[in-house]
């Protein structure tokens, strides 16, 4: 076939070209590392290995959520034990103080160190993280989990469960409400809870809430009663009074009753204070239950323990007493079975976690990574056949007829 | 003389030939020309001397060595390779934008999305917060990014074309005015060829080819025209048609070539191909546009599906979520998305919007909106990517209107002259990857958490647990859809869960603690199913509630005891005998409705017919009973004698009685007797209200003989009445029915119980939802309330978490990373092909260049023999020159 001379240079350069570009390239995926670098590499792979990273990228952040779910769990669990050994105390007290060779000199005594665990007890469940979040507080995390109102505790917080992501699909209880742990504990005798109504217009509080005649309050049980404050005019002389009314069915089982801030409200057997005069229509609530949180125990136990003088009374008050500290420690004990078995889930998922990232990476690996001996002995390949090209090319275009015309 | 001669006519020869061959080294190296060949032919002999004697040599022509078909298929050649090459050039850099380390969308995606995942662990922490809307910014960084980068690759291909376009006409212009020289100098001559000027020409076409697929035709033998697109005339003879880049006139952003026919501009840019400038439309057309419609579609779907969960939530301050990003339907945008068409008629005057409605169905694709016919217009939308029409039909004549489409969006014709001939163009996700910004400026507005929260009251006796509870579809969480959340910081109402009996509760409202009401519609004997999850509240957003209206219907019959009072129902007034309750209901996943109809029994209890209504699918009925009375006693002993559905309430065997009988004792007794069976009575120290949960009738008789100790009903099912029983009198208390139909379920009555007046339906729609499970007890309540003070709340924080995996695009079949890694693997599969279509293309170009180069192309070697072979004959005519000379010489010498 006849050859024209342009021939000889474009196919010469041609070659050249070729090899060069194939030598760039595989010089690029040595120096990345990488064997896909545009999804035009491998069309297929390159979406595998974006759905990979995007699961990496995830795996990363589940393990982080772990470490801090385990780190919130942790310290959870350590105040739940500091709680139990106070209790534990409280118990082993009350024990002491059913001894009938002590005198009520001695239990006053006993009483005080109650009172002292008692701080302790309150300090405990407003523990804060490291943020300054009360983390017994469910969602209210800047509001306190327990606060007292007079002699009343209260629990200030709400029922709010925290939960994290710690897999695909798989969400992990953060926290532990008070409300659970330590305020929704059953008691031996009927109990009441108070609070404030929330269309009330002043910001009086409502406190103590205790029953003093428990018969008479048994009696009435399960109803619950609001203290309505009426108009300063409906009695004579002029001044504050309420009226109370069963919320069941709305009777009103006294009416217009005058308020005098330092007697207490007694209400079928239950007594309660407030911490100033309300407002006309403001109203409080006393809602009977067979509960009774934790902090409110121990303090009635405190108060209650030096103030009998009938052994049968106090040795049946202690019996009650100890029933009580152990519904709460049942009660923490479950709590703490929670978030024991919460850890070990979070140990397993830790586990699966690490080991789906390895698969993850070994995939990834498969897909993108770059088998060095291959990249390089395919380099050395190209890099000769680019020699080949330049020399070959310099010795035929050196052929010209030319030069022998002299 | 004849040596002489022939020696001439040989040097003539040789020197042309040398010329030749010298003009062929001198043009080695330029583009296009074809190697010449000088055709040497004997002269004519002369007859003499006893024979022809030879005279000579001369040139008969100079001949181009070239092969018109290896030319044509060059042509074809050289347009395939530079389409091709174009278009991968330009998928080349799409290809290396969508997935690079700093263009892509991915990386963004993930850190995003960990963020989230972060503050869902401390939902109080600035920082954390900080970070999320640090990483919402550069998520939409990289959507600005992404889509400028398409946008400049709109902008360079609509240049590109703008200059093809102008050099093709040059082009044009040069191949005319060869045509015109190559037959005025072959006017000279018509055997011989100008070589040079057809080199030029063929030259020219082969550049043209590089630009553009064309045709030709050649027309008297040396004159060629060209055509474009389908026969579109280039050039014809010495003339050219102008080729112009013009706008498109619905899109500015779009450069179309046009040809000039006299002056009459038409848009001939679909019929091109090939070429450079077919490899530039088909990459606009095929790729660029559907993937700058889907990265919009995915920047939508990011910004809509964010802005709707978070509007969902509540932030630090307890205030509703803003919208995460900005909003998608804003005024601006909106009237963005439509153009109108520079060639609609006067006056300009048009105002027109579209407003996205659904992400799913959004498809990335451009659309056309025609109007056309007089008086009443028709309007037709066409999908601009696969040119089908999407929806078509009648406008009204009166502005503002909605045209709906099935496309994800609404076109809104709000004002101005719509006529005959309009045509606007519809980009709904024009510039939404561009815009798109954060528009949440303080860490602490991140909602995080849900307006909501539920709390179980402490005097529960029972198990039950109830949920946290949530939104239940995002995107509604405003004033004007959701009543609960008009009040900003409140749940209006807040609701009361109490629960009548072990299975069945009332959902009231909570707004004074002290008294919580019913609501409006009522909620109330709702089922439960004990030791199970149950959803407390309306789930459907289309439930509706429809109600037999109150005391009318089941009314307080009275007559003499034994006499067969009945609950007044079928109603004594009206013509109704019976009732014919029917339920359509549509099934969601086929389409296919089902009807049902119960008919109500003459003197059936609400009871009853609720039990039976209740076997209807798609209804849910419950029925309630209440009736309050006033006991008038004036004190007579033992006169005022009462029996209650059949259990006389003032047997002294039940217990003493006070005198006069108090409604406390008759609430007690009610409740002592009737304990377990739904009928319940409470008594607020003058009134005695008794209800039956389930509907049934209450009797109330009257068996004393005084008529000044009477039962007196006031109030029957929430209506105030006033009838009087005694002396041997009774009266039935029937209840009222409440039904709440599913979605997608109507009901429709014969007329009687539900139309008495014409039955409401209302929406007992909440917007959220709670569950319980466990088993709780009678009286058990449990309250849901505005989640005041809620900072450690992170439920929002986890739903927007979980967008990362919800399925949005395509109906519901993609989420965003899944919707963007296919758009990455598309390119990426476009591009692989593209440039294993080009490196084809490119050796089969080579080939026939290197077989046109092997006929046509100049060989130095040949050359410089040929140099050789005629420089030899040159000398060897010269001798003969010279033997003539020296034979002439001779001859003188003999003279001498």
């Amino acid at each position: 076939m006849r050859l024209s001379s342009s021939q000889i240079y474009t196919t010469g350069l041609r070659g050249i070209t070729n090899a060069s570009s194939e030598v760039a390239r595989t010089q690029e995926q040595i120096a990345s590392g990488q064997r896909v670098l545009k999804p035009s590499d491998d069309p297929v792979a390159s979406t595998r290995i974006l759905a990979l990273e995007s699961e990496l990228t995830s795996s990363k952040q589940y393990q982080r959520n772990i470490d801090n779910v385990e780190g919130r769990l942790q310290r959870t669990e350590t105040q739940i034990d500091n709680i139990e050994g106070v209790i534990d105390r409280v118990r082993e007290l009350v024990i002491q103080a059913g001894s009938g060779a002590l005198t009520n000199q001695d239990r006053r005594q006993i009483t005080v160190e109650i009172n002292q665990r008692l701080e302790e007890l309150v300090d405990l469940t407003n523990a804060r993280d490291e943020n300054g979040n009360y983390i017994f507080s469910g969602f209210k995390t800047d509001t306190e989990a327990f606060s007292a109102v007079g002699e009343n505790y209260a629990f200030q917080g709400d029922e709010g469960v925290r939960f994290e992501q710690i897999a695909n699909g798989l969400k992990i209880a953060s926290n532990e409400s008070g409300k659970a742990l330590f305020a929704d504990i059953a008691t031996v005798n009927n109990n009441v809870v108070v609070s404030a109504g929330t269309n009330n217009s002043s910001d009086v509080q409502i406190g103590r809430g205790l029953v003093v005649d428990q018969s008479a309050f048994d009696a009435v049980f399960p109803e619950d009663y609001a203290i309505i404050f009426n108009d300063t005019s409906n009695v004579v002389p002029v001044g504050p009074n309420y009226s109370v009314k069963r919320l069941s069915d709305g009777q009103l089982i006294s009416t217009n009753i005058p308020f005098d801030l330092a007697t207490p409200i007694n209400i079928n057997g239950v007594e309660v204070t407030l911490s100033d005069i309300p407002n006309p229509t403001d109203a409080f609530i006393i809602e009977s239950t067979h509960k009774e949180n934790m902090l409110n125990t121990v303090q009635r136990i405190g108060a209650g323990l030096a103030s009998f003088t009938d052994p049968t009374e106090r040795s049946a008050f202690i019996g009650d007493a100890l029933n009580n500290l152990s519904n709460i420690q049942d009660n923490l004990l479950s709590g703490r079975g929670r978030i024991g078995a919460r850890l070990n889930t979070l140990e397993s998922t830790r586990a699966s976690q690490q080991s789906l990232d390895l698969i993850s990476t070994g995939v990834l690996d498969e897909l993108r990574g770059l088998d060095y001996a291959e990249a390089v002995s395919r380099l050395s390949f190209q890099s000769f056949v680019l020699e080949a090209a330049q020399q070959s090319f310099v010795k035929v275009s050196n052929l010209s007829l030319f030069n022998f015309l002299r | 003389m004849g040596l002489l001669n022939i020696g001439v006519t040989g040097l003539l020869a040789s020197q042309t030939a040398i010329n030749t061959t010298g003009h062929n080294i001198a043009n080695a190296n330029v583009q296009g020309y074809s190697r010449q060949e000088v055709v040497l032919e004997t002269n004519a002999p002369k007859f003499g001397n006893g024979g022809f004697v030879g005279n000579g040599v001369e040139v008969e022509t100079i001949r181009r060595i070239t092969n018109e078909f290896i030319t044509q298929q060059l042509r074809i050649d050289t347009a395939n390779f530079a389409e091709l090459d174009a278009f991968a050039a330009q998928i080349g850099q799409l290809d290396s934008v969508i997935a690079g380390a700093n263009t892509g969308l991915t990386a963004a995606l993930d850190s995003f999305f960990s963020s989230l995942q972060a503050v869902a662990d401390s939902p109080t922490s600035l920082p954390a917060r900080q970070l999320v809307l640090s990483e919402a910014e550069r998520l939409a960084q990289r959507f600005n990014v992404l889509q400028a980068g398409i946008s400049g690759q709109t902008d360079s291909v609509n240049s590109q074309i703008r200059s093809i376009g102008s050099q093709v006409d040059e082009l044009a212009v040069s191949i005319a005015k060869l045509n015109g020289d190559i037959s005025a100098a072959q006017s000279f001559s018509s055997s011989d060829q100008v070589n040079d000027l057809l080199d030029r020409r063929e030259e020219a076409l082969r550049q043209l080819s590089e630009l553009v697929s064309f045709s030709t035709s050649v027309q008297d033998g040396n004159v060629i025209n060209v055509f474009v697109g389908g026969g579109q005339p280039l050039v014809l003879g010495s003339n050219s048609n102008r080729v112009v880049a013009i706008d498109n006139p619905l899109d500015p952003n779009r450069t179309e070539l046009a040809i000039d026919v006299n002056n009459n501009l038409q848009i001939v840019t679909d019929s091109f191909s090939g070429g450079s400038l077919g490899g530039l439309l088909r990459y606009r057309n095929e790729v660029l546009d559907s993937a700058k419609g889907n990265v919009g579609v995915l920047a939508l779907a990011v910004t809509d599906m964010f802005n709707a969960q978070h509007r969902a939530g509540i932030d630090l301050n307890g205030q509703q979520g803003i919208d995460f990003f900005t909003p998608v339907n804003t005024d601006a945008l909106m009237r963005e998305r439509i153009k109108a068409s520079s060639n609609n008629g006067f006056p300009n005057d048009r105002v027109a919007s579209v407003s996205i409605d659904d992400i799913g169905q959004l498809t990335g694709s451009e659309y056309r909106l025609n109007l056309g016919g007089s008086g009443v217009l028709n309007y037709t939308l066409v999908r601009t990517s696969d040119q089908t029409v999407v929806s078509s039909g009648l406008l009204s004549n009166s502005f503002p209107q909605t045209l709906m489409t099935d496309q994800g969006f609404s076109i809104d014709l709000n004002a101005g002259s719509f006529q005959n001939g309009d045509s606007f163009l519809i980009n709904p996700t024009l510039s939404a990857a561009e815009s798109m910004a954060v528009n949440i400026q303080d860490a602490a507005s991140l909602a995080l958490g849900s307006p909501i929260i539920a709390d179980a009251s402490l005097g529960n006796s029972g198990t039950g647990v109830i949920s946290q509870g949530g939104i239940i579809r995002v995107g509604e969480v405003d004033s004007q859809s959701l009543p609960a959340f008009a009040n900003s910081g409140q749940l209006s109402p807040p609701l009361l869960i109490r629960f009548t009996s072990t299975s069945t509760y009332d959902v009231l409202d909570n707004s004074d603690p002290l008294n919580p009401q019913q609501l409006s519609p009522p909620l109330r004997n709702q089922t439960f199913a004990p030791n199970q999850s149950n959803n407390l509240l309306p789930q459907d957003f289309s439930a509706t509630y429809i109600s037999t209206t109150a005391a009318h219907v089941f009314d307080a019959q009275i007559g003499i005891i034994g006499s067969g009072v009945s609950n007044g129902y079928p109603d004594p007034n009206p013509l109704v005998t019976s009732e014919t309750i029917t339920v359509n209901t549509v099934n969601a996943a086929t389409g296919s409705t089902s009807v049902a109809s119960v008919n109500l029994l003459a003197d059936e209890s609400a009871a009853t017919a609720a039990a039976r209504i209740n076997t209807l699918n798609g209804v849910t009925a419950t029925a309630n009973t209440q009736a309050t009375l006033n006991i008038v006693d004036d004190g007579d002993p033992g006169l005022l004698r009462i029996r209650f559905n059949g259990v006389t309430l003032t047997d002294p065997a039940l217990g003493a009685l006070p005198n006069p009988l108090t409604s406390d004792i008759l609430a007690e007794r009610i409740n002592q007797v009737f304990s377990g069976s739904g009928i319940s009575a409470s008594s607020d120290g003058t009134l005695l209200t008794v209800r039956s949960v389930n509907g049934a009738d209450l009797r109330f008789e009257e068996f004393g003989t005084d008529a000044n100790d009477r039962l007196e009903i006031v109030n029957i099912n929430g209506a105030p009445t006033n009838i009087f029983v005694f002396n041997n009198q009774e009266a039935v208390v029937g209840g009222t029915i409440d039904v709440i139909t599913d979605a997608g379920s109507t009901i429709s009555t014969s007329g009687g119980l539900f139309t008495n007046p014409a039955p409401q339906p209302l929406s007992v729609y909440l917007g959220y939802q709670v569950s319980l499970a466990g088993a709780p007890d009678t009286g058990d309540t449990f309250s849901i309330g505005f989640n005041a003070s809620g900072a450690g709340d992170n439920r929002n924080a986890l739903a927007l978490a979980s967008l990362q995996t919800a399925d949005i695009l395509d109906n519901g079949s993609l989420s965003i990373a899944q919707g963007y890694s296919q758009l990455v693997s598309q390119v990426g599969a476009q591009t692989g092909a593209a440039n294993i279509d080009r490196e084809a293309v490119q050796s089969l170009l080579f080939q026939t260049t290197a077989r046109r180069d092997s006929v046509a192309g100049v060989n130095l070697d040949e050359e410089a023999a040929r140099l050789i072979q005629f420089q030899q004959a040159y000398t060897a005519s010269a001798q003969i020159i010279t033997v003539a000379r020296e034979i002439f010489d001779t001859l003188l010498g003999a003279f001498r």
